[in-house]
């Protein structure tokens, strides 16, 4: 079995109210979750569940009020090891354009082992593979904030993998893109996934992404709610209907079918799955 | 007709090494009381269309005509009071320290009596499904749901003839995406106002709307009824496009079950075709 690259032990995080007549928010609570290395799990909430303030406990954006979390085996609170750990774990963020850096797409991605202080030779193969990793090949000297959506989250991405990550974090990475642009970064995410076995945690709204993950956690009012692969959790369509989230759209349609006193399996999460399904009770 | 575009074509940066056409020759008639969707992929010039609309961007050449108000000329208020424009994230656009202050914005500019701002008020975050409480709070102390339909609700109170809405719904979740969606829905119905809804998701467009129009290149390639559009699903896919989910699985379907129609985009469609060639156990 695989070994824990990020474990949370009973986590929890506390905004402090800003006034008294707000009170403290509690947006993680009692979080106690583990993610194998070289695994791919997606995450999913409704907004202000949660999600984003546990990806910042994941590299030690935040630090936990109450429980640990270790990545690598480092407790995050450990401030003498936090460049080793945001090293480990790299976040991207929603809006694209609030991650851009440089002036030309291989400076932007150059930025991270620059200030880990690597050889400019070192810099260089680094930079020129993680560009050519998320097919940006063709880009090297554009200037970064005229490219798409898809492309700018990509060279994000390319910036995380020249500091050699374990493991990354995209918080809704997704969101701000047309559906061409999503295909690309969920490719790249995979491909990362699967061949550098770089342990991927993706946050998002689309259920259509979180299907093709290995595991779905699924947060609410800032508690893990449910948690296992994509099957067992989608196939719970009356539960995530009632957390205001949703299931592929074949899933809800078998649920729905089913309403109308059939039997039809909820495992069912893509296009190919429903049709087999079907075909075997024609009538 | 409401809304009249003849020759549109724009262009940004005209006359620099960055000069981009991003319409070409756009020709577009939508009546009053119409539900239309707009599809393209990025760039492919929906945007720069919508804005149009106000008069946000002046026609390079060809026209615009709102309500018969020519988008050209030099005094936009009318226009502007009749064609709403929500744009995406408009939750950045809100300023004041209250969300009350935010929405009667537009009014006071308006000269309008306390009274008739508060009535105009208290419809406006009814019609986005916000209590009265919210009214007295900071905009940002709010959730990014409720954002969403403050900032709705801005553009709402203006009561326009023609409301744009630019992805209103991207960033939220399932149920806030859905809500706001119904209440959308439920406005148009009850008010006969336009509705033009720019979205990448396909599901929702076969939802809700009754036409549907593909921009591509800064032309329109095709304006149709959902059915006309989704359809041409291959050629869909060549622009970048796709179709809902359940019309992969009925087209697929129909190879195997010739007499099932796979004409059909939406899940409560989809769901009383198939019920007719299953068994219950």
């Amino acid at each position: 079995m695989n070994r824990d690259i990020i474990k949370t032990k009973k986590a929890k995080y506390v905004y402090k109210a800003s006034s008294i007549e707000h009170g403290d928010v509690t947006a993680v609570d009692d979080v106690t979750v583990e993610f194998h290395e070289g695994s791919f799990t997606a995450v999913l909430g409704r907004n202000g569940s949660g999600k984003s303030t546990f990806a910042r406990l994941l590299n030690a954006l935040l630090i936990p009020v109450e429980g640990v979390v270790f990545v690598d085996n480092i407790e995050t609170g450990q401030e003498d090891y936090i460049w080793d750990i945001r090293r480990n774990v790299g976040i991207i963020f929603q809006n694209p354009d609030n991650q851009i850096v440089g002036t030309t797409v291989e400076e932007d991605v150059a930025f991270g082992p620059e200030n880990l202080g690597i050889p400019p030779m070192e810099i260089r193969q680094r930079v020129d593979a993680a560009i050519e990793t998320v097919d940006m090949g063709s880009f090297v000297k554009n200037a970064p904030h005229l490219l798409s959506g898809g492309q700018k989250q990509r060279v994000a991405i390319a910036g995380i993998l020249s500091m050699k990550p374990k493991c990354i974090v995209t918080d809704e990475a997704t969101s701000m893109l047309d559906p061409i642009g999503r295909k690309e970064v969920i490719k790249v995410l995979k491909r990362l996934n699967e061949e550098e076995k770089i342990t991927i945690i993706h946050i998002t709204h689309h259920m259509e992404e979180a299907a093709i993950a290995d595991r779905v956690i699924i947060f609410d009012k800032g508690k893990l709610v449910l948690d296992g692969c994509p099957k067992e959790v989608f196939s719970r369509v009356k539960i995530i209907k009632q957390l205001g989230l949703e299931v592929p759209q074949v899933t809800e349609l078998f649920y729905d079918i089913n309403m109308e006193g059939f039997d039809l399996p909820l495992s069912v999460i893509d296009i190919d799955e429903a049709y087999k399904a079907i075909v075997k009770r024609l009538k | 007709m409401s809304i009249v575009i003849e020759n549109l074509s724009y262009i940004y940066m005209k006359g620099s090494p960055f000069e981009k056409k991003a319409l070409d020759k756009v020709n577009l008639n939508i009546d009053k009381g119409e539900f239309v969707g707009i599809i393209g992929h990025t760039g492919s010039g929906k945007s720069t269309l919508v804005q149009h609309l106000n008069g946000l961007l002046k026609p390079t050449s060809g026209s615009v005509t709102v309500n018969n108000l020519n988008v050209s000329n030099r005094n936009l208020k009318e226009l502007r009071r009749q064609v709403g424009i929500v744009f995406q994230y408009p939750e950045h656009q809100l300023f004041e320290e209250t969300v009350y202050k935010d929405i009667a914005f537009g009014l006071q500019k308006m000269g309008l009596s306390k009274d008739e701002i508060d009535n105009s008020i208290y419809r406006a975050i009814n019609t986005v499904g916000l209590s009265e409480d919210i009214l007295l709070k900071s905009p940002f102390e709010l959730s990014g749901g409720q954002k969403r339909r403050v900032a709705i609700a801005g553009v709402i109170v203006m009561d326009p003839d023609i409301l744009v809405l630019d992805e209103p719904a991207a960033g939220l979740d399932p149920r806030g995406r859905n809500e706001i969606y119904d209440y959308m829905k439920k406005h148009h119905f009850e008010t006969g106002v336009t509705v033009i809804l720019v979205s990448h998701s396909m599901d929702d467009i076969a939802r809700l709307v009754n036409r549907v129009i593909v921009m591509d290149n800064g032309k329109i390639d095709m304006d149709g009824s959902i059915k006309d559009v989704f359809k041409n699903i291959d050629h869909l896919e060549s622009l970048g496009l796709s179709a809902p989910q359940v019309s992969y699985l009925m087209r697929k379907l129909k190879k195997i079950i010739p007499q099932i129609d796979d004409e059909i985009y939406t899940l409560k469609d989809a769901k009383n075709e198939i019920i007719k060639f299953i068994r219950k156990d």
